[in-house]
């Protein structure tokens, strides 16, 4: 049999060291991975700081340039440049708007309504208004003229006024007329007594000398009215057309804040600019 | 055998409190690092632009040199010269001088009107008036140059109707010609065609504009005498000699170069 006879303090004290050995290494292994920790993590933030700066100035760079060709655009000098080439190049176009747009129009104008005045003005940015006058000689006329401009491009509406009814129609009957022969507006019964018939359409009015109606036959630079029982109407063709003039003055004092010209709704004959 | 295992675990807790530090500087700085990752993403994103940037800025500069041509088309066929003998006004001279050749450009403006309404073979009928310069050198500028209402100095005619009288064809041309109006810009507008053919007549409205070259303009002058005792007037006390208050800005005769010179020269009427 074996005898300890060390003190138990001896034992206890090795126990102690193995512990302060584990203490020791706990704490180290704590300290270098802390350290470790510390310093990978300001080395990316060093790297990615460097790689930000660097490409914000890339960044900037690309900014500076874009901002550097807005800057060319928006300047003054091009502002007004662009504007003056606007303008000078919408006056010039305006020039043939008028004429192209009778010349579209004129072919589809029915050759039996004989045009006494021809207009067009602008109801806004998108449609206007042509105005004829002109003369046609009866109802059917009448109706058949609006079918024919409805055949116009862009048309939305049309609109007539202004015929006179001159149609001959069948009277009632009177005591001295059994029949109800067909009379114009204005004239009386004609008569079923053959002299009695006579003596009335004797006793008509008709002309007896030159009559000068409607300036035929006479100064050739005069227009040419409505004929003996013709009728001068007045059609309106509503069509998506813009007809606004370009406004030289309003344009060139308004600030620069667009380059498109400024127009003007007034157009027509007698309208200022 | 308590006491080993207090010191391990203080030994743990030292660890943790370590491993604790480190952690509170690694996370924000791994963060930190993450939004600048991502931020230098974005701006990578940007600055591979900068190509795009360099062709927006040469695509600017092209297009307004191209413009800056388009324009001197313009300027050489529709805007007036600076030679009064040919029909055109020199603003450069003094205010006095410029009241003087103002009625003589007029008068050409009116020839050249005179001429255009012609255009087609119609006859006219009502003919537009070009309407007189003012006579006074302190307002000639403001009120028949427009300027400065106006960045440069430029003449506006509204000519108000005109009756032109031919058949279909010579109005159509005559109102299509003031497109192609010599020295001048114009605008047809409202035409309206009355008549019968071959004497129909057309009767419109036009506006003319004309950009005035130059790259150098006179202050106004006065034109009203000083009232007694005030600096300036000719001739009297104060300034003395040319020293009027329209003349002084501009240093003696010499003109002012302010205003219109930059605007001028940056659209190309300026010569």
């Amino acid at each position: 049999m074996k005898l300890n006879l060390l003190p138990t303090k001896v034992k206890q004290e090795g126990a102690l060291t193995g512990a302060w050995i584990t203490f020791g290494v706990l704490t180290l292994i704590g300290v270098v991975v802390a350290v470790l920790m510390i310093v990978k993590s300001n080395g990316d933030l060093s790297d990615a700081s460097g790689h930000l700066a660097d490409q914000m100035q890339r960044a900037n760079t690309a900014d500076t340039t874009s901002k550097q060709a807005d800057a060319i655009m928006q300047s003054q000098n091009v502002g007004l440049l662009t504007r003056n080439i606007s303008l000078a190049n919408s006056m010039q176009a305006h020039c043939s708007v008028y004429p192209q747009l009778y010349n579209s129009v004129r072919g589809y104008i029915p050759s039996f309504f004989r045009l006494t005045s021809l207009g067009a003005a602008p109801i806004d940015d998108t449609t206007s208004t042509i105005t004829m006058t002109g003369v046609i000689n009866n109802y059917q006329q009448y109706a058949d003229v609006m079918l024919a401009l409805w055949r116009i491009p862009g048309t939305i509406s049309v609109s007539r006024s202004e015929y006179q009814l001159n149609n001959s129609y069948v009277p009632a009957l009177t005591p001295e007329d059994q029949t109800g022969r067909r009379i114009k507006p204005g004239e009386s019964n004609l008569p079923d007594d053959p002299l009695a018939r006579l003596a009335a359409m004797q006793a008509a009015a008709k002309p007896d000398s030159f009559q000068n109606i409607g300036n035929f036959g006479g100064d050739p630079t005069l227009t040419r009215q409505a004929m003996p029982n013709a009728t001068v109407v007045t059609i309106q063709v509503t069509l998506k057309k813009d007809l606004q003039t370009p406004d030289p003055r309003a344009t060139l004092s308004s600030p620069l804040s667009t380059g498109t010209p400024a127009t003007t709704t007034a157009g027509g004959s007698g309208a200022p600019l | 055998m308590k006491s080993r295992l207090v010191i391990i675990l203080l030994g743990v807790f030292l660890m943790i409190i370590a491993l604790s530090y480190g952690y509170s500087i690694f996370s924000p700085n791994e963060s930190e690092a993450q939004m600048d990752n991502d931020t230098a993403q974005r701006a990578e994103l940007e600055g591979d632009k900068l190509s795009q940037s360099q062709k927006r800025v040469d695509l600017a500069k092209k297009t307004v040199a191209e413009q800056a041509e388009v324009w001197r088309g313009i300027e050489d066929q529709y805007t007036p010269s600076t030679n009064l003998a040919n029909g055109g006004i020199n603003i450069g001279e003094n205010a006095w001088q410029l009241v003087v050749d103002t009625p003589k450009y007029r008068d050409s403006v009116q020839k050249e009107v005179n001429d255009q309404i012609k255009k087609g073979g119609v006859k006219v009928l009502q003919g537009p008036f070009v309407t007189n310069p003012p006579q006074s050198g302190a307002t000639i500028l403001a009120d028949y140059f427009n300027y400065p209402a106006i960045p440069f100095p430029v003449v506006i005619f509204d000519l108000g109707q005109i009756q032109v009288q031919g058949n279909w064809n010579q109005i159509m041309t005559n109102v299509k010609s003031w497109a192609t109006m010599p020295r001048y810009l114009a605008v047809a507008d409202g035409l309206r065609i009355d008549g019968t053919s071959p004497y129909l007549t057309g009767t419109y409205n036009v506006s003319i504009v004309g950009y005035i070259r130059g790259n150098q303009i006179y202050v106004p002058v006065p034109e009203s005498a000083a009232p007694s005792g005030g600096g300036g007037g000719l001739g009297t006390s104060g300034g003395g000699g040319f020293g009027g208050p329209g003349m002084s800005k501009g240093g003696g005769m010499g003109p002012s170069k302010g205003g219109i010179g930059p605007q001028m020269q940056g659209i190309g009427v300026g010569k």
